[in-house]
């Protein structure tokens, strides 16, 4: 069976880059700009793994994305890529265990992560 | 010293109304700093070319219609100077005042909150509020993309020290200013993200930072998190350059070596078992030696270079990836005790691998982003869950409230509890070879080097040679004591190829003692009393060579097998490096 993946970013340069190194691990590959469509996409198919930015239409947008996702999926994985400390100076890590509690994603990556720390989080889905 | 020609030509300046030697040629900072006249500097670094940064040494100059920067201003015979009047203390306020004009003042959040050089002139000159507001908003710009180092460029003031650091003693230029004007500020190349750029992660930036702008990426978090958590047992273990600088932290005297004290101490902060990674020291060097045997006996891949330090193998991916063949395929110290601990260790206690939550406390920044190499884990299970650098360790002890002189030493876990002098030269310039050589040659000969002390790859040199006689060949070794050194050396090895058949390389210069994740703002001095330390037991001890440890030995007949053999291979081994992108 296929694996889906979807992309969310508004940086069309950030969702190309990213369609190998996913591809590479056999996913197939769905892309969005928007939150708006994201949720769309997420609420008409089904993903095993959402990578997305945190700022979409608004600086939280990626949250709100994690926490449809696994309303929807809780076996999926969703994974944080984000530019918001570079941008606005402010990280959220999972091993903080107050932020584990209400952040809705399995792993948080900083933009510009190589293709090996991608794949190192996205490895950890169980292979069906 | 003697410096009796340098005397002859000395000349007289007058500082502050009295009479001072100077030589010739010599920056007004320099005379001053030797009769114990102190000007505030944040970006002056000795050894290297001035650049008159900060302004913050400015002095009066009698003849002089404006102050001057006294680490780049030549002295001249006859000078005059003023290095305290009311005018220059002025002029160093108002230029602390226009470098915190955009300087964050979230001070209590800040890592080098305590340490802080910009905080604590500003205390000294008496500056209580923030006296220029500028319409620029003052928000961090973190760069967190990087596993070993932080950047935060809205604490950076310019003082170029790690620019210097990077591109003169490293000579690695990953950061460089970028911009023009007030735009202007360290950047890597593109402005890229330091996790993309050439940075090899040396941490050598960090040690000269005057403020809060390069920090190592904090693992504390993860690390008390997992003490905390009842599923998981936590295990620790600490590098030998470790041992000898966390004295540094705590003031005690420069040079002590805490391993016992250090050992209780991580128990009693909830560590279930503690390991000396000097001990996996020795494991490295068995299994070091035995691939350079093998080496030479195939004459194969040579000449065969050091992988324990991580900048160094960071730095052949980055610069040279046609040395990756003949760069050993040995784990480091660090990942073959995480790999022995979350295998063979696990099979003893009957633990679940998973649950093991490994520790290691390293001198090293490099070593956070090695922890994270897919190399360095089997199964997607890392050999070392996160790395904590020695002054994270103090910030962790000190959390803990632990008291180290109110602590008995004690001694570390089985398997790695006993180890040999050899394993705690690791930590300095020149022991990996020193002890590697020790097993090689007992391995050849089946006896000992006549003399265990090899003289020549000691010391604070940046490229040590030396050639030794073993049974039936002799052969040319090389230690490379910072990375800075390294396009040089390689100029030799192209020109003498066959004269070389063993390089140790260390990226930081000294070695792990002056470790990117050491204490801060080290000197010369210093890191020779860390290196004396490691030293000496080499000096009292009996157990000297890695091929006498009783724990190792132990270790190969019951669970490892054969030195350089399949079960060695696949735990304590990484497959051949190849270069990045390339099949």
């Amino acid at each position: 069976m296929s694996r889906n993946a979807l992309i969310v970013d508004p940086e069309l340069r950030t969702r190309e880059m990213l369609i190998p190194v996913l591809k590479s691990e056999g996913f197939e590959i769905v892309t969005a700009g928007t939150a708006a469509e994201a949720l769309r996409l997420i609420n008409a198919g089904k993903f095993t793994l959402v990578v997305s930015e945190l700022q979409l239409e608004a600086d939280d947008s990626g949250f709100t994305l994690a926490y449809h996702f696994k309303q929807r999926e809780p076996k999926g994985f969703f994974l944080i890529l984000t530019a918001l400390p570079r941008n606005r100076g402010i990280a959220f890590s999972l091993t903080d265990p107050g932020a584990a509690e209400w952040i809705h994603a399995d792993a948080i990556l900083n933009k510009e992560a190589r293709p090996e720390q991608i794949l190192r989080e996205i490895r950890r889905i169980p292979l069906k | 010293m003697p410096r009796s020609r340098e005397e002859t030509i000395m000349f007289e300046i007058t500082v502050n109304g009295r009479v001072v030697d100077a030589n010739p040629e010599e920056t007004i900072l320099s005379a001053l700093n030797r009769v114990g006249i102190t000007v505030p500097t944040l970006c002056d670094m000795r050894g290297l070319t001035p650049t008159g940064a900060c302004r913050l040494c400015v002095v009066e100059i009698e003849g002089c219609d404006t102050l001057a920067p006294a680490c780049s201003t030549i002295v001249q015979e006859g000078m005059v100077i003023a290095t305290h009047t009311p005018k220059v203390i002025r002029a160093r306020k108002m230029i602390l005042e226009l470098l915190l004009s955009n300087h964050p003042d979230d001070c209590t959040f800040c890592a080098r909150s305590e340490d802080c050089e910009l905080r604590r002139l500003a205390a000294e000159y008496g500056i209580r509020e923030r006296f220029f507001r500028t319409n620029r908003e003052v928000t961090p710009r973190l760069d967190l993309s990087c596993p070993a180092i932080v950047r935060d460029a809205s604490k950076c003031i310019l003082c170029g020290k790690c620019v210097r650091v990077c591109q003169e003693i490293q000579k690695v230029s990953a950061i460089g200013f970028v911009g023009r004007g007030s735009e202007t500020e360290v950047s890597q190349v593109f402005r890229n993200s330091l996790n993309v750029s050439d940075c090899i992660h040396c941490g050598q930036c960090i040690l000269v930072c005057p403020t809060g702008a390069l920090t190592e990426k904090d693992s504390t978090q993860p690390v008390l998190q997992a003490l905390s958590d009842p599923e998981r047992f936590p295990v620790v273990q600490f590098a030998p350059a470790v041992s000898v600088t966390l004295a540094e932290e705590f003031q005690l005297k420069p040079g002590t070596d805490l391993s016992g004290v250090l050992t209780a101490a991580l128990r009693r902060i909830g560590f279930r078992a503690v390991f000396e990674t000097a001990a996996a020291a020795d494991l490295t060097v068995l299994e070091e030696a035995q691939e350079l045997k093998e080496r030479l006996e195939s004459g194969t891949g040579l000449p065969m270079f050091t992988s324990c330090s991580p900048a160094w193998v960071r730095y052949a991916e980055k610069f040279y990836p046609e040395l990756l063949p003949n760069v050993s395929t040995c784990k480091s110290p660090q990942a073959m005790l995480g790999a022995v601990v979350k295998s063979i260790y696990a099979e003893r206690k009957k633990l679940d691998p998973c649950r093991i939550y490994s520790v290691a406390v390293m001198p090293c920044t490099a070593k956070k982003f090695e922890a994270e190499r897919p190399e360095m884990a089997r199964g997607g299970l890392p050999d070392v869950d996160a790395v904590l650098t020695t002054r994270e360790l103090a910030s962790l002890l000190r959390m803990f409230g632990i008291r180290l002189a109110d602590l008995q030493a004690e001694r570390a876990d089985a398997p790695f509890d006993i180890r040999s002098t050899a394993g705690k030269l690791f930590g300095g310039s020149g022991g990996v070879m020193e002890s590697t050589l020790r097993t090689l040659y007992h391995m050849l000969a089946k006896k000992e080097l006549k003399t265990l002390k090899i003289e020549p790859v000691r010391g604070m040199d940046g490229i040590k040679e030396m050639r030794i006689k073993l049974p039936g060949r002799e052969i040319g070794v090389a230690v490379i004591n910072g990375i800075g050194n390294m396009p040089d050396f390689l100029k030799r090895l192209k020109l003498r190829p066959d004269q070389y058949q063993f390089i140790e390389v260390m990226a930081c210069p000294g070695g792990c003692v002056a470790g990117g994740g050491q204490p801060l703002l080290p000197d010369l001095d210093r890191i020779k009393l860390r290196m004396h330390a490691l030293q000496t037991p080499d000096q009292n001890e009996s157990l000297r060579t890695a091929h006498h440890n009783e724990a190792v030995l132990e270790l190969y007949r019951t669970a490892l097998g054969e030195v350089g053999g399949e079960r060695a291979r696949q735990l304590l081994h990484v497959p051949p490096m190849k270069q990045e992108g390339k099949p």
